[in-house]
């Protein structure tokens, strides 16, 4: 069976051009431009029979730039193309450690 | 900039059954939030607690639960930490570059999003001698 992880990791492996990505955190050299994803719930959304028939997972996909955030990779074509659901979208403060700025995207899969 | 949400979700049947019966559907909708809101706190500090992989507290000092706060016909209570004060709770709820999130706010929305306020509502609905 396919787990959240692996439809992550295939969805932004579709990227062009390529772009650095990892489950959170990212260890080693922080690059220029990367993505970090990680599953923040997971929790059944359906039973029948005794049974749990459905389940919602909620994945946050942060891309983080040196550069700003006004050219980023299109992470969102790449995964609902996957089959997920777009959520919540923030920008974070820019980390005064890395320089990065980051805007984190929620996404729901049922 | 404060970290929040607001919780408003899927009620509609519940106030419809109280509204029914004659019962003051902005008064029921305080005493839902009155009720939940302790809870929604410890949840929060339970949650970031549960996750931190270093507890220092420091954030859990930051958490904050306001209201029920009333606006026209909205009635809501807001919840988060004051990222003004310490931004940790920031970089807790959402990660840092080389950081993964260790998020409280979210699953604690999650849960009254998914049961938690209907089964609130279904005592209030109780105590009053409805039913959805």
């Amino acid at each position: 069976m396919t787990t959240i992880f692996e439809r992550v990791e295939d969805a932004l492996g579709t990227l062009s051009p390529a772009v650095d990505f990892a489950m959170a955190p990212y260890e080693g050299t922080l690059p220029d431009l990367y993505i970090v994803h990680q599953l923040i719930d997971g929790r059944p959304a359906q039973h029948a029979d005794n049974g749990e028939t459905e389940r919602a997972y909620r994945v946050q996909v942060t891309v983080w730039s040196r550069s700003g955030l006004a050219a980023l990779p299109d992470v969102n074509t790449a995964m609902t193309a996957a089959g997920f659901i777009k959520s919540n979208e923030r920008q974070l403060p820019k980390d005064p450690n890395t320089g990065h700025y980051g805007l984190a995207t929620d996404y729901v899969y049922v | 900039m404060p970290v929040n949400g607001r919780l408003t979700l899927n009620l509609d049947a519940y106030f419809e059954a109280l509204q029914n019966a004659g019962q003051d559907i902005d008064q029921a909708a305080a005493e839902l939030l009155e009720t939940n809101k302790f809870n929604a706190a410890m949840l929060m500090f339970r949650t970031l607690q549960a996750s931190s992989e270093l507890w220092t507290g420091q954030t859990a000092k930051t958490l904050f639960v306001d209201g029920p706060i009333r606006d026209g016909n909205f009635t809501y209570i807001e919840l988060g930490a004051h990222t003004e004060i310490d931004p940790a709770g920031w970089y807790k709820e959402y990660g840092r570059p080389n950081q993964a999130a260790e998020p409280f706010l979210r699953p604690t929305l999650l849960y009254y999003r998914k049961g938690g306020l209907k089964q609130t509502m279904q005592a209030l609905l109780e105590r009053y001698g409805l039913s959805k």
